[in-house]
C-alpha cells in the first residue's frame, strides 16, 4: 500500500519521540487529576508538539507509577528512519477483540494514532478493516474514559486500587472461598497462559469467561460431532451454494470481514466468466446477509430446525438429525428447503450449510451434518476443521456453575477484567452477582459495572493501543501487539499488568523478576534473545502458522442426536441481535458508530423495534399494510415483556421480515455517566437467558399511548418505484442475462445519443464548447456494487480520514449527517419480501460539474486531474453547489460541528486534513492528501507519474470486498481504466451528461434470465 | 443709492400666451432670457429656440463604456488572468457573459444619463440670482415667469418691460440687486 | 397614435382643481404636522423591522443551522422571500417606465409611490440575499475586485449575474426616481414655510428652477431612463428566474421561467401597489388623485398577469409531459399530489382562481374586495416560489436523497422583519416625500398645455389635455 512503500526501513523508539518532546518533567503531575476536559495539558489548543510532551511525559508517569521501563516499538516494514515531524508512521499491530485477530496498521504522525488500517498480510482481513476497528480509534481519545482508580467513593493511587484488590484475593483465600475474574474471550495465547499462571500462583484466585454475546451453538455442535470445542471458520471462498440458516455471517458475524472478503471474490461475474456463489437465506429479520441473498426466505424462528431437517431429507444425509423435524415444516418452509436442498446437491462438495450459532447445538449439527454428507467438510475444504477461533468453546457451562458458586455463597471477590456484567449479563447472573461482597472492575469506562454502586474498585483499563499483548488467528496466524502510544491516564498500565501486580501482591514469587505484562509476552515468544526475530516479528505483524497438525476427524454424525434443539414457540418471538454499528456494545460510547447508519434500516443513534408490516398492523400501529399507513406506525412507542425483564422500545417497520417476530439490537442503551452512549435501551435486559443473542418468546407487547420516539434515519422508505417506473440509478442484471449478454438495460439511451451508443458507458459528448483536455493524471473510481454488501466499512474509515465531524442526533433528524459517502439502499420487488440494492453514493467528480457552474465565488473548481475540489477558505457557503448536484453529495456545515470537540477528542484529527467551519461546504475529495503524499514519494523516487495503485483511497483501503478500484483513467493499463470498459458498468444519471469520474459495476442476482422489458433498469 | 439691474422679470399664466410669448421674444434677437414652468409645457422650448439637447450621444458613450467593461472584466479575468476549469465550460465564452454585459450597459446609461442631465442643467446650483424674487417663486407653482437678464447685450430696463407688457405678461417689473 | 382614436375618458384628476390647489394639497401632507395614528403605526412596523433584525443577528452568530434547511434543501424561505421581494419591485419600475413609454397617464398618479415601493423591496431582497449565505461577513466576495487570493468570481453563476442585475436596479431605480422627484422638491422648497424643510428640500432640489432650457434636457433625461428601465426590469427577473433555470434539477431547468416571472413579478407587484394604495388613499386623503379608475386599471392588469401565470402553471406540465423525462414527470405530480401538495394548491386558488372576480366591473371597482385579493395574491406569490424551490430540492433524483424542509422560528422572523423595514421606509416617504408626481399631475390638469397650434377640431378639455400632455414626453 502507498503509505508504507514508502517508507525506509529502519526502526524507531519512543526515546526519539520523548527527545523530541524535552524529557519526562515537561508536565507536572497535577495536570492528569480530575476530569479531563478542565485539563490544560489536554486543552484543545494543545499544540501536536505539546501533545508529544504529554505522551513521553505521561510515559514518564506511568514508569514511577509501576516501575515499567519504556519498550522499544518496531514500526512496519520499510518505515523511516527516525520519527520526521509531518511524516506518518505505520505500526503493525493487532486489533484483537472476543476471540478474533483483525492485523492492522496503525498510521501514527508525531506519536500521535490518527489512523487505523489492516494489515495485507493479516489472513483475516488482509489489509481491509471493520467499521469497529478503525472506530476503536475514537475511543483511545474518548474524554469519558476513566481517568483515576478508585476506592470506594475517592479517587485514589493505583497502588492502593491494587492492594485493596490482593487484600480481597487473600481474604477470599482465608475463608477458602474463591476470588474470580471475569474476563472477555480473547484470542491471546499470552492472556492464556497468563490466566493459567497466575491461578498456579494464586490457587483462590480463578478465571471465567463471559462474554457479553454467550452463543454456543457452533461450539457444542462442533463438539460433538468434529470433536473440537469451538467454532469452525468456513472458506466463503470455497463455495458455490452458500445456505444460510439466520447466518448474519456478512454483517454482525465476529469475522464478517473475513466472510465479505471471501464471499466477495465470487460475486463478480463477467461476459467472459459468466459465474458466481448463490446464496440462500432464510432468516426471521432483514439481516445484511438477507440483503445481500439471492434468494431470500422469511422464516418464523420457529422453522428453522424443520428447515435444516427438510434439506437434511431431501440432500439425503445417511445419518439424518432431524428426521424427527420433518413433519413440523409448514408448506413454505418445505418447499423453500426443497428447493435450497437441490441448490446444494448440484453443489456436491461446493455447497456449505450455516447456521447462526445463537441457534440450537442441534441446527448447528444438522448444518454441518448437511455440509459434511455434501462433501464439504475436511482439510482444505470450504469448511475446514483445522480452522478454529481460539479460546471459541462453549462458555455457558462455565457460567451456570459461576451463577450458582456465587448464589451459594461461594465466591468472595469478583474482579471483572473489561467486562460489563451488569449491563450485559442475564437477569440470573446479575441477582447473582449481587451476592458476592467484594466486586472490582478494570475497565476502561466508569459503566454499569465499574459504578461505585456495584464496584467498590475501579481501575481504569488501557486500550488496546496503549497495551501489549499478541493473538492468534483461526488458522495460526500469530502476531503482537503493540501498543501506538503510552496510556493517556495517570499511569495505568493494561488490564494484564494490572492483574500481574495483583497476582505479585498476595504471592510475591509470582512472576519471579518479571516486571510488565510486555516481558511476560516477550518471553512467551521466546524472543527474549533473538532482537532481530523479535523485531521481524513486530515489522511485519504476523508470524505465519507452523503447519497446523490438527488431523480432521470425520464428522460422527451420531454423535448430534443427543444435542439439543430449541424450543421456540409459533407464537410472538422476539430476536436481539448484535448491532451492525456497535455490535455488542464495547464503544458503544463512540460518536462515529453511533452514527453509523444501519445499512438496512438507515437507522443512527437508536436501537429500534423492527417488525414486519402485518405485524405493525396487528398491534394496532398501523390502519393496514400500505406503505402510507403502515409508516404511521414508526417512531410510535411499545413495552416488549419477556421472562427476563421488558423494555421500552420505538417502532420501525422493516419490509420483508417475518410476521410475529419482532428484531432489535443489542448494544444501546448504556445508563453510565457517559452521555453519548445513552441513546437506545438495553435489550440485553430482556435477552433469552443464558445465549444474550438469539430468540425469547415475547410475553406481552403494550402500546404506550401518545408516546412517540423521535427516530433519525438517513434514508427514508424509498424503493426504486416511484410509482412511475423505476428509476434507472440503481441499476442489477441477473447472471442469466450475464450469460446471455442481455444487458440493454445497463445502456442509457437519451437525445443526441447515436443508435445503439452506449451513452451509459461512454457519454456522447453534447456540449456547444470544446472539452477539456486532462494531460497528466485523470483520477477515477469504479465501485462494483455486485461484491458491495453495504458493511459500511467505508463510511467510517472516511470519517476517520477526513476529520467528518459526529454532528449529534438532532442533526440527523434535521438532515444533516456530514458523512461524505452515503450507501443508498434501495429496495426492489414487492413490499412483502423485497431484494435490496446498495449503492455507494460519494462526489461523482462530474466532468462537468454542475456545482462548478453555480458557485458565484469559484470555490469549488475542476483540478487539471481532473478531481472536482472544494476551496473552503474561499466558500462563502450560499449552497447553490448542493441544490444544483444531481446526486446530493455535498455536506454542508450548517452549525460548527468542531467547535465542542471535547479534548483529548480533538486529538484524532488527521493533521493533512483541514477543518472546516461552519458556512462552509465539502464532499469527498478523493483523498486529495493521499494523491499528494503518493506525488512526493513519486518526485523523490525521480518518477513523473504515480504508479497504479500506489494511491489508495481510505474507503477503498477499508473495503473487506475489495468493491472499490481508484486509479488513473488516463493510463489505460490502470485497473480503473480496465474496470470502466467493464461490461457490467454504467454512470449513474448518465442522461444528464455530467459524465461522472466515478463508474459502478451493476449488481448482479444470481437468478435465471429476465425478459429484456422488464430487464430495462 | 445705486441698483445694478439683474434682469426683468414677467408672469404668464395661460400656456398658448406663454408659447406665443416665447416666439415673440426670441425673434426679438434676445439670448440671455428663460422661462421658468411648474411643468413642461409642450413646444415651449421649440419656441424659444431651443437647440436639440446632446444628452443623447452622453447617453450612449455610458452604454458603450458599460459594454466594453463588462466584456473586458469578464474576458480578462477568466482567460487571462486566472483560468480555471468551471464545470467543463471555457475560460471564457460568450454564451455566458450576455447577462453581465447587458446589466452594465444599462447601469452605464444610467450613470452618464444622470451625470449628463446635471452637467447640462448646471445642477447642483444651490444659487439662483433670482431667487430671492416674489413672482419667480412661483414658476414652481402656478405661473409661466419670463426671465430677460441684464447682461443680454440688448438689454434695456425699459425695453424689455415694454416687450414684456406688450406680449401680455402681468406683474412685469425689474429686478435689482442691492 | 393610440389614444387618437380613445373615446372621452374619464378625468383622472377628480374636481378640476387648480395647479396652487394641486401644490397645496400635496404639499400639506409634507406640512401637517405628525399624528399619533402615524407615530404608533410607524413604532409598530419599526418593532416588526427591529425583531427581523435580531433574528438576522441570532443566524449570523449560530449560523444557517439556525433554519430548517438540510441536506436537500439547501434554499428554502430565503431565496423564496428574495424572489418575492424583487417581484415586489417590478411594478413599481413597470408602472414609472413601461406604462410612461405606453403613455398611459393614469399612472402619474401611482407611478411616485410604487416607485419608492421598487427601492424598498429591493432593499428586502438585498437583506435575504446577503444573509442567506453560510458566511454572510464574506458578502463582498460575490463582487469581482482584485484581492489576496488572486482570485474573481465566477461569470459562469447565476448567483455573480444575480448580483449585477439586482445591484444595476437598484441604482436604476434610485436615479430614475429621483431624477423624478427634483422639480417637486423644488415646489416644496418654495412652498414650505418652515425654515428647516426649505433648507431640507432647497439642498435636495439641487437649485431646480423649472428653466425650460432645463426641461428640455430633463424630458430626454427622463424618457431614456424610461427607455432603459424597461428592458432592465425584464432582465433582472430573468436573470433570477436563471437561478433555477441555469440548474440541472428537474422543475427548475426549464425555459418557461423568465417570461413566467416575469409575468408574476408584474403580478405580485401590482397586488402589493394596490394594498399599499388602497391604505394609502384613506389615510393620507388622496381619494382625488387616486381614483377608481387607477385602482380599476390596476385591477384589469392583475387579472391579465394573472391569466399568464396561470397559463405557465398548465404549460409546465404540459412541457414535462410533452419532454417525456420521467423525472420531469414525476416531479411535476408531485407538486399535485406529494409532500408539498399544500403550497401548490394555496399558490393555484390565490394565483390563478381569485383574480378571476375581475372580469366584472363592479367588483373590480369593490375597494374592500379588491384590497382582500391583492394580499391574496401576495400570498399566492410568495408560494409560488416557495413551491417551486421547495418541491423541486426535497425530491430529485435519487430516492436515497429525499427530505422533507419547514422553517424555524427564525427563518419566519426574518421574513416578518423585512416586512417591518420595508412599511417603515414607506411610511416615511409618504410624511416626508411629495408621493404624488406634482409636476407631472400639473401638465395633464385641463388646459394645462397650449392648444392653439394643434389642428385638432375639438375642445373637450379634458380630452385635449390628455392627448397634448401626451406628446409632451415625445
Amino acid at each position: 500500500m502507498s503509505d508504507r512503500s514508502q517508507q525506509h526501513s529502519n526502526v524507531t523508539t519512543w526515546k526519539s519521540i520523548e527527545q523530541l518532546a524535552g524529557g519526562a518533567n515537561a508536565l507536572p503531575q497535577g495536570e492528569f487529576s480530575g476530569d479531563v476536559t478542565s485539563a490544560p495539558a489536554f486543552d484543545s489548543t494543545v499544540s501536536r508538539r505539546g501533545f508529544m510532551a504529554l505522551v513521553s511525559a505521561s510515559m514518564a508517569l506511568t514508569a514511577t507509577a509501576c516501575r515499567r521501563p519504556l519498550q522499544k516499538l518496531v514500526p512496519a516494514v520499510k518505515s523511516a528512519q527516525t520519527v520526521t515531524p509531518g511524516l506518518p508512521l505505520d505500526y503493525a499491530t493487532v486489533y484483537a477483540q472476543r476471540n478474533v485477530a483483525y492485523g492492522s496498521l496503525v498510521k501514527s504522525r508525531e506519536g500521535r494514532p490518527i489512523k487505523v488500517k489492516g494489515n495485507e498480510l493479516h489472513p483475516s482481513n488482509c489489509g481491509t478493516a471493520s467499521s469497529e476497528m478503525q472506530a476503536s480509534l475514537l475511543s483511545l481519545y474518548d474524554p469519558d474514559r476513566i481517568r483515576r482508580p478508585r476506592v470506594n467513593k475517592g479517587a485514589t493511587s493505583y497502588d492502593v486500587a491494587v492492594t485493596t484488590i490482593a487484600n480481597a484475593v487473600n481474604e477470599a483465600q482465608a475463608a477458602g472461598k474463591k476470588a474470580v475474574v471475569i474476563v472477555d474471550e480473547h484470542c491471546s495465547p499470552s492472556f492464556a497462559s497468563l490466566v493459567a499462571d497466575i491461578s498456579t500462583a494464586v490457587p483462590a484466585l480463578s478465571f471465567v469467561t463471559v462474554p457479553p454475546i454467550i452463543a454456543d451453538g457452533a461450539a457444542m455442535a462442533n463438539g460433538a460431532l468434529l470433536g473440537i470445542d469451538g467454532e469452525v471458520v468456513p472458506d466463503l471462498g470455497k463455495a458455490t451454494v452458500i445456505v444460510s440458516v439466520d447466518h448474519d455471517f456478512l454483517g454482525t458475524d465476529k469475522l464478517a470481514v473475513h466472510h465479505t472478503g471471501r464471499y466477495a471474490a465470487r460475486r463478480t461475474p463477467s461476459l467472459a466468466t459468466p459465474d458466481m456463489s448463490k446464496v440462500i437465506v432464510a432468516e426471521a429479520g432483514y439481516s445484511l446477509t438477507g440483503s445481500n441473498a439471492d434468494i431470500r426466505v422469511k422464516l418464523h424462528p420457529s422453522q428453522f430446525e424443520a428447515f435444516l431437517a427438510v434439506i437434511e431429507k431431501t440432500v439425503g444425509v445417511s445419518t439424518p438429525l432431524g428426521s424427527g423435524l420433518v413433519g413440523s415444516a409448514d408448506a413454505a418452509t418445505t418447499a423453500a428447503a426443497e428447493s435450497a436442498a437441490a441448490a446444494l446437491k448440484q453443489a456436491g462438495a461446493q455447497g456449505v450449510v450455516l447456521a447462526g450459532r445463537h441457534l440450537s447445538a442441534k441446527a448447528n449439527a444438522m448444518a454441518l451434518n448437511i455440509s459434511n454428507a455434501l462433501g464439504a467438510v475436511g482439510t482444505g475444504k470450504a469448511i475446514d476443521p483445522a480452522n478454529v477461533l481460539p479460546y471459541s468453546g462453549a462458555k455457558g457451562a462455565a457460567v451456570r456453575a459461576l451463577i450458582a458458586d456465587m448464589e451459594a455463597g461461594n465466591v468472595h471477590a469478583l474482579v471483572f477484567g473489561d467486562v460489563n456484567p451488569e449491563y450485559s449479563a442475564d437477569r440470573a447472573f446479575r441477582t447473582a452477582m449481587a451476592k458476592v461482597p467484594f466486586l472490582a472492575a478494570i475497565n476502561l469506562y466508569e459503566d454499569e459495572t465499574a459504578s461505585a454502586r456495584i464496584s467498590s474498585v475501579s481501575i481504569p483499563a488501557a486500550h488496546w493501543l496503549e497495551s501489549w499483548g499478541d493473538a492468534v488467528a483461526y488458522d495460526g496466524t500469530r502476531t503482537i501487539q503493540q501498543p501506538l502510544i503510552a496510556p493517556l491516564n495517570e499511569g495505568v498500565p493494561s488490564l494484564q499488568d494490572t492483574l500481574m501486580n495483583v497476582a505479585k501482591k498476595v504471592n510475591g514469587a509470582a512472576f519471579g523478576e518479571m516486571a510488565s505484562y510486555y516481558e511476560y509476552v516477550r518471553a512467551r515468544w521466546n524472543a527474549g534473545a533473538d532482537e532481530a526475530a523479535w523485531n521481524k516479528a513486530l515489522q511485519d505483524g504476523i508470524v505465519k502458522p507452523v503447519a497446523a497438525a490438527v488431523s480432521a476427524a470425520g464428522v460422527n454424525a451420531a454423535a448430534g442426536s443427543a444435542l439439543p434443539g430449541a424450543s421456540i414457540a409459533a407464537g410472538r418471538v422476539l430476536v436481539t441481535t448484535p448491532s451492525l454499528a456497535l455490535y455488542d456494545g464495547r464503544y458503544a460510547n463512540n460518536g462515529w458508530l453511533l452514527e453509523l447508519p444501519d445499512p438496512v434500516t438507515k437507522i443512527t443513534w437508536d436501537n429500534v423495534a423492527l417488525m414486519s408490516p402485518a405485524m405493525a398492523v396487528s398491534l394496532g400501529l398501523a390502519s393496514s399494510t400500505a406503505p402510507k399507513d403502515v409508516i404511521k406506525a414508526n417512531e410510535q412507542v411499545i413495552v416488549i415483556s419477556t421472562a427476563n425483564g421488558s423494555i421500552e422500545l420505538p417502532v420501525w417497520v422493516q419490509v420483508g421480515m417475518a410476521d410475529n417476530v419482532i428484531a432489535t439490537q443489542l448494544g444501546y442503551g448504556h445508563t453510565f455517566a457517559a452521555a453519548q452512549s445513552a441513546v437506545g435501551s438495553n435489550a440485553y435486559a430482556v435477552a433469552a437467558s443464558g445465549s444474550t443473542n438469539g430468540y425469547v418468546a415475547i410475553k406481552n407487547i403494550e402500546v404506550v399511548e401518545g408516546k412517540r420516539h423521535r427516530i433519525a434515519t438517513t434514508q427514508n422508505h424509498h424503493t426504486l418505484d416511484d410509482g412511475n417506473g423505476e428509476r434507472p440509478v440503481a441499476k442489477w442484471v441477473t447472471l442469466g442475462d450475464m450469460k446471455t449478454n442481455n444487458l440493454a438495460s445497463l445502456d442509457t439511451h437519451y437525445i443526441g445519443a447515436k443508435d445503439g451508443e452506449k451513452a451509459g458507458r461512454a457519454p456522447v459528448p453534447l456540449s456547444i464548447t470544446a472539452d477539456y483536455e486532462y494531460k497528466g493524471h485523470r483520477w477515477g473510481m469504479v465501485i462494483d456494487m455486485s461484491s458491495c454488501t453495504g458493511c459500511s466499512s467505508c463510511v467510517v474509515a472516511c470519517q476517520s480520514e477526513n476529520n467528518i465531524p459526529v454532528v449529534g442526533k438532532d442533526q440527523v433528524l434535521r438532515g444533516r449527517e456530514m458523512q461524505w459517502i452515503r450507501l443508498d439502499r434501495y429496495y426492489v420487488g414487492d413490499m412483502d419480501n423485497p431484494q435490496s440494492i446498495v449503492e455507494p453514493m460519494l462526489c461523482q467528480h462530474c466532468e462537468n460539474a454542475p456545482c462548478e457552474n453555480v458557485c458565484p465565488v469559484a470555490a469549488t473548481t475542476h483540478s487539471p486531474e481532473g478531481l472536482n475540489e472544494m476551496t473552503y477558505n474561499r466558500c462563502v457557503g450560499t449552497r447553490y453547489c448542493l441544490n444544483n448536484c444531481p446526486y446530493k453529495v455535498r455536506r454542508f456545515n450548517f452549525l460548527n460541528y468542531h467547535t465542542d470537540q471535547r479534548s483529548p477528542l480533538d486529538l484524532v484529527f488527521n493533521p493533512d486534513v483541514t477543518n472546516r467551519m461552519r458556512g462552509v461546504m465539502e464532499k469527498c475529495t478523493f483523498c486529495v492528501q493521499r494523491l499528494h503524499e503518493a506525488k512526493y514519494h513519486a518526485k523523490d523516487q525521480g518518477r513523473a507519474r504515480i504508479n497504479d495503485g500506489e494511491a489508495v483511497t481510505a474507503c477503498q483501503e477499508a473495503c473487506p470486498a475489495s468493491a472499490i478500484i481508484f486509479g488513473d483513467m488516463n493510463d489505460p493499463n490502470s485497473r480503473v481504466s480496465q474496470m470502466r470498459s467493464h461490461e457490467r458498468s454504467f454512470t449513474v444519471l448518465a442522461e444528464l451528461n455530467v459524465r461522472p469520474a466515478v463508474t459502478y459495476l451493476a449488481k448482479v442476482q444470481n437468478a435465471p434470465a429476465r425478459p429484456a422489458k422488464d430487464g430495462h433498469h | 443709492m445705486s441698483t445694478t439691474p439683474i434682469g426683468v422679470i414677467g408672469e404668464f399664466t395661460d400656456p398658448n400666451v406663454i408659447t406665443h410669448a416665447a416666439q415673440k421674444i426670441a425673434h426679438a434677437g434676445y439670448t440671455k432670457w428663460d422661462i421658468h414652468t411648474p411643468y413642461p409645457v409642450h413646444g415651449l422650448d421649440k419656441a424659444m429656440g431651443v437647440k436639440r439637447s446632446i444628452l443623447t450621444y452622453i447617453s450612449f458613450a455610458g452604454l458603450c463604456g458599460g459594454l466594453s467593461t463588462a466584456l473586458g472584466l469578464q474576458f480578462w479575468t477568466g482567460a487571462v488572468d486566472y483560468p480555471l476549469n468551471i464545470g467543463g465550460k471555457g475560460f471564457f465564452d460568450w454564451q455566458f457573459s450576455i447577462p453581465i454585459d447587458f446589466e452594465l450597459s444599462i447601469l452605464g446609461t444610467a450613470i452618464a444619463t444622470v451625470v449628463g442631465l446635471f452637467h447640462l442643467c448646471r445642477l447642483p446650483t444651490w444659487y439662483h440670482k433670482y431667487q430671492n424674487d416674489a413672482s419667480f417663486a412661483k414658476a414652481t407653482d402656478d405661473t409661466f415667469v419670463v426671465t430677460i437678464d441684464a447682461d443680454d447685450d440688448r438689454f434695456s430696463a425699459e425695453g424689455a418691460q415694454q416687450l414684456l407688457r406688450s406680449l401680455g405678461a402681468e406683474n412685469v417689473h425689474l429686478v435689482t440687486a442691492d | 397614435m393610440m389614444h387618437e382614436q380613445e373615446p372621452v375618458r374619464e378625468s383622472l384628476v377628480l374636481g378640476n382643481p387648480s395647479m396652487r390647489d394641486v401644490t397645496a394639497r400635496i404639499a400639506s401632507i409634507v406640512e401637517s404636522k405628525i399624528s399619533l395614528k402615524y407615530l404608533l403605526t410607524l413604532g409598530f412596523t419599526a418593532t416588526m423591522a427591529g425583531w427581523g433584525l435580531f433574528a438576522l443577528y441570532y443566524t449570523i452568530t449560530t449560523g444557517i443551522g439556525a433554519w430548517g434547511l438540510n441536506n436537500p434543501i439547501g434554499w428554502g424561505w430565503d431565496i423564496t422571500n428574495f424572489v418575492f421581494w424583487i417581484g415586489i419591485g417590478h411594478a413599481g419600475t413597470l408602472i414609472s417606465a413601461i406604462l410612461f413609454l405606453w403613455r398611459q397617464k393614469w399612472r402619474t398618479a401611482i407611478n411616485r409611490s410604487a416607485e419608492a415601493m421598487t427601492i424598498f423591496a429591493v432593499i428586502c431582497a438585498l437583506t435575504m440575499v446577503l444573509s442567506h449565505t453560510g458566511r454572510p461577513w464574506l458578502f463582498y466576495w460575490l463582487l469581482p475586485y482584485p484581492n489576496q487570493m488572486q482570485m474573481w468570481i465566477n461569470f459562469r453563476s447565476p448567483l455573480a449575474w444575480d448580483v449585477f442585475a439586482v445591484n444595476t436596479y437598484f441604482a436604476v431605480s434610485a436615479l430614475f426616481w429621483f431624477v423624478g422627484l427634483i422639480p417637486d422638491l423644488a415646489t416644496l422648497r418654495n412652498y414650505v414655510r418652515s425654515e428647516v424643510a426649505k433648507k431640507v428640500y432647497g439642498v435636495l432640489s439641487l437649485g431646480w428652477t423649472g428653466s425650460t432650457r432645463h426641461w428640455h434636457h430633463y424630458e430626454i433625461a427622463y424618457l431614456i431612463l424610461a427607455g432603459i428601465s424597461t428592458p432592465l426590469v425584464l432582465s433582472v427577473h430573468s436573470v433570477v428566474s436563471f437561478d433555477f433555470t441555469v440548474g440541472i434539477l428537474p422543475g427548475w431547468h426549464t425555459t418557461i421561467f423568465p417570461p413566467y416571472f416575469v409575468a408574476g413579478a408584474i403580478f405580485s407587484g401590482f397586488a402589493m401597489v394596490m394594498t399599499l394604495l388602497v391604505i394609502a388613499r384613506e389615510i393620507l386623503d388622496l381619494k382625488q388623485f387616486i381614483t377608481l379608475k387607477h385602482l380599476e386599471n390596476m385591477n384589469k392588469i392583475m387579472l391579465a398577469t394573472g391569466m399568464m401565470v396561470g397559463y405557465a402553471y398548465g404549460m409546465e406540465f404540459f412541457i414535462a409531459w410533452y419532454s417525456g423525462s420521467d423525472w420531469e414527470n414525476w416531479i411535476f405530480q408531485n407538486r399535485l399530489f406529494g409532500d408539498y401538495a399544500w403550497a401548490y394548491w394555496t399558490m393555484v386558488t390565490c394565483n390563478v382562481v381569485s383574480p378571476q372576480v375581475y372580469w366584472f366591473k363592479n367588483l373590480r371597482r369593490n375597494i374592500p374586495l379588491m384590497f382582500v385579493i391583492s394580499i391574496f395574491i401576495n400570498i399566492g406569490m410568495w408560494f409560488e416560489r416557495f413551491t417551486i424551490i421547495a418541491t423541486t430540492l426535497h425530491h430529485d433524483f435519487l430516492p436515497a436523497s429525499w427530505g422533507y424542509y419547514s422553517p424555524t422560528w427564525v427563518e419566519i422572523s426574518i421574513f416578518i422583519g423585512t416586512f417591518g423595514i420595508f412599511l417603515t421606509l414607506f411610511l416615511l416617504f409618504a410624511k416626508f416625500v411629495p408621493v404624488i408626481a406634482i409636476a407631472e399631475v400639473k401638465s395633464i390638469l385641463p388646459g394645462a398645455q397650449p392648444t392653439h397650434h394643434h389642428g385638432h377640431g375639438h375642445d373637450d378639455h379634458a380630452e385635449a389635455s390628455s392627448t397634448k400632455s401626451a406628446e409632451v414626453h415625445s
